[in-house]
């Protein structure tokens, strides 16, 4: 009996320890599982996410910001005048949280950058705030001065921004970069229409970093190397360009003139030596300008009927045609009378017989419109075609008009053929205009016009464009005999102011109505006068236009626009050395005229 | 033969002797030269990387000067300062063609 007691008790204790090691077990059990599943759920289910966090932690990612092309034009012989250059400007910035005396950092900040103070309290409002910018493109002397009152929380730093020496030189024609609501690019001009060669391509670099923000250079990193901008050289000579705008200026200012545009071109390459319309800009300065048009290129953008600058356009139409000569005459009654309509010569006046050179000569309405009724008026339609008027002549620039000629579309209605023979009825810009007569001075064949000369990669290498002709427009014989027709005009015509001593120098006066902006027809308080012309004759070397917009003291563009462009070509004749080709006398100086 | 075979001994001992000598000199040598030549290239490091650095200022310098440079030359800058110095501006310039050196005399 003992026994049994015994060895019940033993079982009773043994069940009963047995429970308990149990229960323990089960317990490690319970949370060894609830372990096995955090981890579980951490690194397979959820794994993904914690690498990534991670990663992202570990990684850090840049944008190399590539070097952007800079701009030159030519300056003489081979060397090059920086338009468009980067610049470092140091940007003063504040960092709040460090600055111990701010009261005293405001004082020194308003003295040296002619602040306001309240303006500048605004910045040191958060305590906490680590990063402030107090002033963008501050002088270098102003950042010494400030430095060397010791201040804590002042630093500054350089950032690269553009910079245009030339100041207003050619400004219409590189424009500016500037913020457009989402990056900064080019605005207008060259920098706008080249802007993805001059920005190159962003690179980026991606390492690992430790928990200081260190770099980690054991690890790997992908580094995607950025590619400068590509550096591009123009077809604009700097010393020319200075000089149009100089004599554009003073136009404007002797005749209290609205505006006025000029061009030059290389004759028979299509290259622009200057391209200016006043007034213009600083594009250093450019939030300063309060009329955007400023920003326009007119020579480019603005559409007008040109008026009696296009008449020679018609004779070496009708020349080339093989429908007149020079001295093929014709009875001027000073009046034309078609559709209801009477059109006469500006002067009003009749002058009985004329041969088309004195046409031009006299600029006589009903000589040209003599002309073009012989050419017909589906042949003029497709010589006016061939010129290049009513597209764009695929300059590389922005915001290119492409003129109007939609008036010749219906080739019955005699009356705006008959318009168009003297450049009224029908639209086109400076340029145009220019190309035009670039083909009567180089033989016949229209060029493209370009203001990109070559651009040069990031490793040095120069890659030059070269002239690209669209087509035959004109014979030879037709353009030379144009241009003998056109040297007359200034020797006995109306362009004598446009003479330069010792040159053969030819070219028309236009001066155009304007068209009303509140009725129809033309406006009576409003003119341009316009100049085209070429020099030297028997070799044409630059081709020359200019336009004043809305004289205030002379109508006639025998007055304002022929005398600026004598001084342009005289310029450009002693500028590039091209020997005289008449002998200087007495009589044939401007001021005998 | 003991005599022999000591002056064998002898002229054995003295030929090993010789090329043990020159091979420890050698070796010595060649220790000299190797610290001697990693010590130079050791302080070419920091040398190249000063080189860099006055290469990098040099180079900010350059770009700089390029700026005052342009800025200088700016024909509208050139104007304001001859304005500002008092000097007659030319309009109505006539060359004289023909004539490639001429003197001027009192």
């Amino acid at each position: 009996m003992f026994f049994s007691h015994k060895k019940l008790v033993r079982k009773q204790k043994k069940i009963h320890q047995d429970w308990r090691i149990s229960f323990l077990f089960l317990c490690f059990f319970i949370s060894f599982s609830c372990i096995i599943f955090r981890l579980y759920s951490l690194q397979i289910t959820q794994g993904a996410f914690y690498t990534s966090l991670a990663h992202n932690q570990h990684t850090a990612q840049f944008s190399l910001t590539p070097k952007r092309g800079e701009v030159y034009l030519r300056n003489g012989g081979g060397d090059l005048f920086p338009l468009a250059l980067n610049k470092a400007y140091p940007t003063l910035y504040v960092v709040p949280r460090e600055i111990e005396d701010v009261e005293g950092t405001i004082q020194v900040l308003s003295d040296e950058l002619k602040r306001d103070k309240d303006s500048l309290r605004s910045l040191f409002k958060d305590k906490n705030d680590p990063f402030e910018i107090v002033a963008k493109k501050v002088e270098r002397e102003i950042i010494e001065k400030i430095k060397e009152k010791n201040l804590t929380g002042v630093y500054s730093m350089d950032e690269m921004l553009r910079y245009y020496p030339g100041e207003e030189l050619a400004s219409q024609i590189i424009g500016f970069v500037g913020n457009d609501g989402k990056s900064i690019s080019g605005q207008y001009g060259i920098e706008a229409s080249w802007n993805e060669l001059l920005h190159g391509t962003t690179g980026s670099v991606r390492q690992e970093r430790d928990a200081g923000g260190r770099w980690i250079s054991i690890t790997d990193r992908e580094l995607l190397p950025a590619q400068d901008g590509q550096d591009l050289i123009l077809t604009v000579d700097a010393g020319v360009q200075y000089e149009v705008e100089r004599v554009l200026k003073n136009t404007i200012e002797k005749h209290r003139a609205d505006s006025a545009s000029a061009i030059v071109l290389e004759v028979g390459t299509g290259k622009i030596l200057a391209m200016s319309s006043e007034p213009s800009f600083n594009p250093n300065n450019y939030s300063d300008v309060e009329d955007m048009s400023f920003f326009l290129n007119p020579a480019l953008t603005h559409l007008y009927e040109s008026g009696s600058v296009f008449k020679p356009i018609t004779m070496a139409i009708a020349l080339d045609a093989g429908k007149i000569t020079p001295e093929t005459t014709y009875v001027d009654t000073g009046i034309v009378r078609e559709a209801g309509y009477e059109i006469m010569n500006s002067d009003e006046k009749s002058y009985g017989t004329q041969t088309m050179t004195q046409v031009l000569e006299e600029s006589l309405n009903t000589g040209t419109i003599f002309a073009q009724r012989q050419v017909g008026n589906k042949t003029f339609k497709e010589y006016i075609e061939r010129f290049g008027f009513g597209v764009k002549t695929g300059i590389e620039l922005p915001s290119e008009a492409s003129g109007n000629i939609k008036n010749l579309d219906h080739l019955g209605r005699n009356i705006h053929f008959y318009t168009a023979s003297f450049g009224q009825g029908i639209s086109m810009t400076l340029l145009q205009l220019a190309m035009s007569y670039d083909v009567i001075a180089n033989g016949g064949v229209l060029m493209k016009p370009s203001i990109v000369d070559a651009r040069i990669d990031s490793e040095g290498n120069t890659q030059s464009f070269s002239p690209e002709v669209l087509r035959r427009v004109l014979s030879d014989d037709a353009s030379s005999k144009t241009r003998e027709m056109l040297y007359n005009v200034v020797k006995n015509g109306h362009g004598k102011k446009a003479d330069v001593a010792g040159y053969r120098v030819g070219g028309k006066t236009g001066t155009a109505q304007v068209a009303s902006r509140d009725s129809r027809g033309y406006s009576e308080n409003e003119s341009i006068g316009t100049f085209a012309g070429l020099a030297p004759i028997d070799d044409p070397k630059f081709v020359v236009v200019v336009k004043v917009r809305n004289p205030k003291d002379v109508i006639w563009a025998e007055s304002t626009a022929a005398p600026a462009f004598g001084e342009i070509m005289k310029f450009l004749l002693t500028y590039y050395k091209v020997e005289p080709t008449e002998e200087i006398v007495e009589s044939t100086k401007k001021e005998d005229i | 033969m003991k005599q022999r075979g000591k002056e064998t001994q002898k002229r054995l001992s003295f030929f090993t002797r010789f090329s043990l000598s020159i091979g420890i000199f050698s070796l010595f040598i060649s220790i000299g030269f190797y610290i001697v030549s990693v010590n130079a290239l050791a302080t070419k490091g920091y040398e190249m990387r000063s080189i860099e650095k006055r290469i990098a200022q040099s180079s900010e310098s350059y770009k700089q000067m390029r700026v005052e440079e342009a800025q200088l030359t700016s024909l509208y800058r050139v104007r304001r300062v001859s304005a500002d110095l008092f000097l007659e501006n030319v309009e109505n310039e006539e060359f004289v063609y023909g004539i490639e050196r001429f003197a001027f005399s009192d």
